[in-house]
């Protein structure tokens, strides 16, 4: 199988946008460039920019290993990449709010409404509710692929509680850091702006009062959450409280947080914990995670919660196959991103080719994440791909199918020098009543391993910074 | 129409106060063309109302925080009720589509056993009211009403394999025939109104199927199968989780106890010309 | 600011206080069971008593010898107030409260909790163990660098100090009520030479030998000593310059908050006792029940500041 390389168009010549990097990065300064990956590192140990790993005893932080080569975008295929999130975006705000209210996909018969019955991720609490603005995902994160010069395909929408924003902040940090006068040489676009549009947005979320009247915290699980680093990291970018479960509860019909000086209203809660564990009142009895009445207040309308409580019917794996539908029916328009072709298995004839090409396909839990619980076909061994196959006849609907995608590569620096991965690519969207804004750039996940197409970092994923250049 | 008088009085009793505790309340009877309120009031004694609002079901829902380092707190929710004659149909306003109602929930998933009584239904079915009946007459014939033998979160399983429980069990096991058989079904908690008797212990709890064309049929597995004028809905759900009366959490208290005393009387009848 | 981020941050640094507690004690042990052979296993005992952990020590070691109760201060994970167990501690609560802390305080506790894992992630041995000491006591010196250098004097401030002075203050007592430990079983060595290294011993413990000699060209006696720890306001780890500071953090917290705290009333009333107290009265009264009351009164004031500023539900 061959990949597009995003560094080289051959072995002789340099794509366009990395070509002053290029040139830079073989001039004899930087000669001795591979000894400086352990100073990124330390950077990252020091100012404590770790994940957990979960289901491990001793050493439960880990570093998510950090590559020094950019993923650098032109202007050109930015601008593409950054019209098709916003139009996806707006169709995913579009779609929750008439399965919430009125459902016209499925009364045009576009969904059937049993993938919406059986779905755990939809919540009836929600039916008939209109969160304020209207908006659902004031963050989305949208995972794209890149599989030749001019196809990103969506793999994967990200609407519940998205994360990766701070790497991407802290990737960009240490790069000025370590290379200040390669970004007086080559123009790149900025990315720290995004805790001040992310304030912005959450502000603008609360419809009846003014910017200095509003005040916003970040809900956290607590230390032990694996995206912990981030939810403080992003707290103190914006300079609001990062407040836990304990911190509060209902005061004068508002949710509160404790302070030294008693409790003080929250008017905006960015939360990262998920629907299940926000309101035991309401959700799973025992979550120790949420504030008990926090929906009884939502509902009355005195806080907005961002993203809004059961917006992950929208990026559930099942959904996602029917986005291009969702997005013509909502907006008129052919997707501008496409999706990578899914079978689901729930269906007999999808189910019959998926049991047939089973060693070509990648196989995928309809609620998974992370890289877990799924099968690659093409580097399974048999042994594995027939345990497979009688996991998904015991629940087919449990599961979708995709081919195995030819991810486009950036190398990566190592010792023997530059070497071809495979790479994603997650850019943020904010949500605001009047507009969406997208992130120039967003997260790229590479695959350390040789070969490998797994990205995440649970699974031995590491990151790069992303580069979107300015218009020549 | 009738009027009815209810009155139910709800009292905690901690040995030590809790250090937070907070109740939903679902204690004011649900409006629809059958029922309408003519004077409601819940008088909180140790307690604040926090909020107030229209759940998803269309059910009126007071929220309620415990006042600090208070050992006895009592919820009194009471009023007069308008009840229509009716033939047990009612039609209500609530935005969640039918064939939600169709989706299992915890607390009243079949199992192999209430699958397999389902099975002797699905044939030759002469109209759907009747198919409702049915299943409600069988089950009646099939359950022992008594008190003890089941939990709070006692599954429609479960309930079925013992052949027993009270009212909220009755009302899981329909339930969740009802949507084996592929009918919307929802749970209803109120009050119903004895002529021997004004004082009762606990809160009832029945059934509605949604029939086509009809609307939906209030069903009482755990009396005449009929629901008339004599039944008062405080709140709908999918199940009793989310139709009860009372949903709370104590943090931190001690030997608490729950007293109920409700008082259910018709007042007048009111004929109308 | 939440009250589970003033708790945080108070707690911070009474673990960051305890950590370099521990590595001094430890230092003062070692000092008195060189200079001592004969009594070497009871003064360690009469260390463990100071510091309180005596009784989990007994549970964990059958022998109490210079290597079981080094390794047991420093590195033992069933010890709570460990050097390692401390800094586990202050790095948790800074990760809590990353948000209030400036990047170079919050850097500065990851390094050392780093740093430490690493030196102790073996036993350390009698040659080894100066050296570690030093480490922990520069590491510890260099957190607290950072938050007089770059935070601001507010709310987080002051629970930051008050964390400090009352692990301190708390530290300071006990370790002048080890003497008293020491002292107990032999009453015959009072004002021999080893009763004068013992008082010597406690100086260094506190890191205040040199600055006495300063003060009072060597002249080492107990009522000096004491009266240099307890009531002197010129060194920082005595108990009068603790309550003081105490007093004074409450006080600006007080002005902060626009409130007069029941904390800042207590504190106030004791230091001015503190203030006016004699030492001749100190021991008059005995030294072990004033140290008592002393411990009582400042764990008194604890609990009363976690109240007064909602650290809890």
């Amino acid at each position: 199988m061959s990949f597009f390389d995003e560094m080289f168009a051959d072995s002789e010549t340099t794509r366009s946008c990395y070509r002053k990097y290029y040139s830079w990065l073989n001039s004899p300064e930087q000669k001795n460039i591979v000894k400086r990956k352990d100073e990124a590192e330390n950077v990252f140990r020091r100012t404590g920019i770790t994940f957990n790993v979960y289901s491990e005893k001793e050493e439960t932080e880990k570093l998510i290993p950090f590559d020094l080569i950019p993923r650098i975008l032109g202007d050109e295929e930015w601008r593409m990449i950054k019209k098709g999130v916003e139009q996806r975006v707006r169709a995913i705000n579009s779609f929750l709010f008439d399965i919430y209210h009125q459902q016209e996909i499925i009364k045009a018969n576009i969904i059937p409404h049993g993938l919406i019955n059986q779905n755990d991720a939809f919540l009836p609490e929600m039916i008939g509710f209109t969160p304020p603005n209207g908006i659902y995902t004031h963050i989305a994160g949208i995972d794209l692929v890149r599989t030749s010069e001019k196809e990103f395909l969506v793999l994967e929408d990200n609407v519940r509680t998205p994360s990766g924003v701070s790497y991407m902040i802290e990737n960009r940090e240490t790069m000025y850091n370590m290379f200040p006068e390669l970004f007086s040489k080559i123009k790149v676009r900025s990315v720290t702006e995004y805790p001040s549009e992310l304030i912005k947005a959450l502000k603008a979320s609360h419809p009846h009062l003014a910017d200095e009247n509003c005040t916003v915290a970040v809900l956290t699980p607590g230390i032990y959450n694996s995206a912990y680093f981030e939810h403080s990291f992003l707290a103190d970018q914006m300079g609001v409280e990062l407040v836990e479960s304990q911190d509060l509860q209902i005061v004068d019909g508002k949710v509160a947080m404790r302070t030294t000086q008693g409790y003080k209203t929250i008017d905006v809660l960015y939360r990262r914990v998920d629907d299940m564990f926000l309101d035991p009142l309401s959700f799973k009895e025992d979550s120790r995670l949420g504030v008990p009445g926090i929906m009884d207040i939502y509902k009355s309308g005195s806080i907005t919660i961002a993203n809004a409580p059961g917006t992950g019917i929208a990026d559930d794996k099942a959904i996602y196959s029917f986005m291009p539908k969702i997005i013509k029916f909502y907006t008129g328009q052919n997707a501008i991103l496409k999706n990578v072709e899914t079978w689901r298995c729930s269906e007999k004839d999808h189910l019959q080719y998926v049991l047939q090409n089973i060693a070509s396909l990648v196989i995928k839990e309809v609620h998974g994440s992370g890289g877990y619980g799924m099968l690659i076909g093409p580097t399974a061994s048999k042994k594995e791909i027939s345990i497979f196959k009688s996991k998904l006849l015991r629940n087919p609907s449990n599961y979708i199918a995709q081919p195995t995608l030819s991810l486009s590569t950036v190398p990566i620096l190592k010792k023997s020098g530059l070497t071809p991965r495979h790479v994603d690519l997650r850019p943020f969207a904010l949500v605001s009543p009047n507009s969406v804004f997208v992130t120039p750039g967003g997260l790229t996940r590479v695959a350390l391993k040789k070969g490998s197409l797994v990205v995440n970092s649970s699974q031995g994923g590491g990151t790069k910074d992303t580069w979107v250049l300015e218009e020549e | 129409m009738i009027e009815v008088a209810i009155k139910n009085f709800v009292e905690f009793e901690f040995s030590k106060p809790p250090l937070y505790g907070i109740q939903r309340l679902r204690l004011t009877p649900k409006e629809n063309e059958k029922q309408k309120i003519i004077t409601w009031d819940i008088i909180l004694k140790g307690a604040r109302k926090e909020t107030e609002y229209f759940d998803h079901h269309g059910n009126f829902c007071c929220l309620l925080t415990f006042e600090k380092d208070i050992k006895t707190i009592s919820i009194s929710a009471e009023g007069v009720v308008g009840i229509r004659q009716t033939i047990g149909v009612v039609n209500d306003l609530s935005e969640i589509p039918y064939w939600l109602f169709k989706r299992h929930t915890d607390l009243a998933k079949p199992g192999r056993s209430i699958r397999e009584f389902c099975k002797q239904f699905s044939d030759d079915i002469v109209s759907d009211l009747d198919l409702v009946y049915d299943v409600a007459k069988c089950l009646k014939k099939l359950l022992t009403y008594s008190i003890g033998t089941t939990k709070i979160d006692t599954t429609a399983e479960e309930a079925f394999l013992l052949k027993t429980g009270v009212c909220q069990d009755f009302s899981h096991i329909f339930i969740s025939c009802m949507r084996e058989l592929n009918y919307p079904a929802r749970y209803v908690s109120g009050y119903l109104k004895m002529n021997d008797k004004e004082d009762q212990e606990a809160t009832h709890a029945w059934t509605e199927v949604y029939v086509n064309n009809l609307g939906w049929v209030g069903i009482d597995v755990s009396n005449n199968i009929i629901v008339d004028e004599n039944y008062i809905v405080l709140a709908t759900g999918f199940d009793y989780k989310d139709a009860k009366p009372l949903h709370g959490i104590q943090f931190e208290s001690e030997n608490n106890s729950i007293k109920t005393a409700i008082k259910v009387q018709q007042q007048s009848l009111r004929v109308k010309i | 600011m939440l009250g589970r981020n003033a708790a945080g941050i108070y707690w911070m640094f009474r673990y960051l206080e305890r950590c370099e507690n521990s590595a001094r004690l430890l230092r003062a042990g070692l000092r008195i069971s060189i200079t001592q052979s004969d009594y070497g296993s009871q003064d360690w005992d009469s260390v463990l008593t100071a510091a309180s952990i005596k009784p989990i020590f007994d549970k964990n070691y059958s022998e109490c010898n210079s290597a079981n109760v080094t390794n047991f201060i420093l590195r033992d994970k069933e010890n709570p107030s460990s050097v390692l167990s401390s800094v586990k501690q202050a790095r948790l609560n800074a990760r809590m409260i990353r948000t209030v802390l400036t990047k170079e305080v919050f850097e500065s506790v990851n390094e050392i909790y780093f740093n430490l894992k690493d030196l102790l992630r073996r036993p350390v041995t009698e040659a080894a163990l100066p050296k570690t000491l030093d480490t922990i006591q520069r590491q510890s010196a260099l957190v607290r660098g950072c938050l007089h250098g770059t935070m601001l004097r507010n709310d987080v401030y002051d629970f930051a100090r008050l964390g400090t002075f009352i692990e301190r203050g708390d530290n300071t007592a006990r370790i002048l009520d080890m003497k008293y430990h020491i002292l107990l079983p032999a009453v015959s060595y009072v004002g021999s030479s080893v009763d004068i290294s013992q008082w010597e011993n406690i100086l260094r413990s506190v890191s205040a030998y040199q600055s006495y000699r300063w003060l009072n060209e060597n002249e080492l006696n107990p009522l000096g000593i004491c009266n240099y720890l307890i009531l002197d306001s010129r060194l920082p780890r005595s108990l009068n310059f603790c309550s003081k500071n105490i007093s004074n953090n409450l006080n600006s917290l007080s002005s902060f908050y626009i409130n007069t705290f029941p904390s800042f009333e207590i504190s106030l009333e004791f230091s001015r006792y503190l203030e006016n107290m004699l030492i001749e009265n100190v021991f008059k009264k005995g030294l072990h029940e004033f140290l008592l009351n002393f411990i009582a009164k400042f764990n008194a004031i604890s609990a009363q500041i976690e109240k007064d500023f909602r650290f809890y539900k």
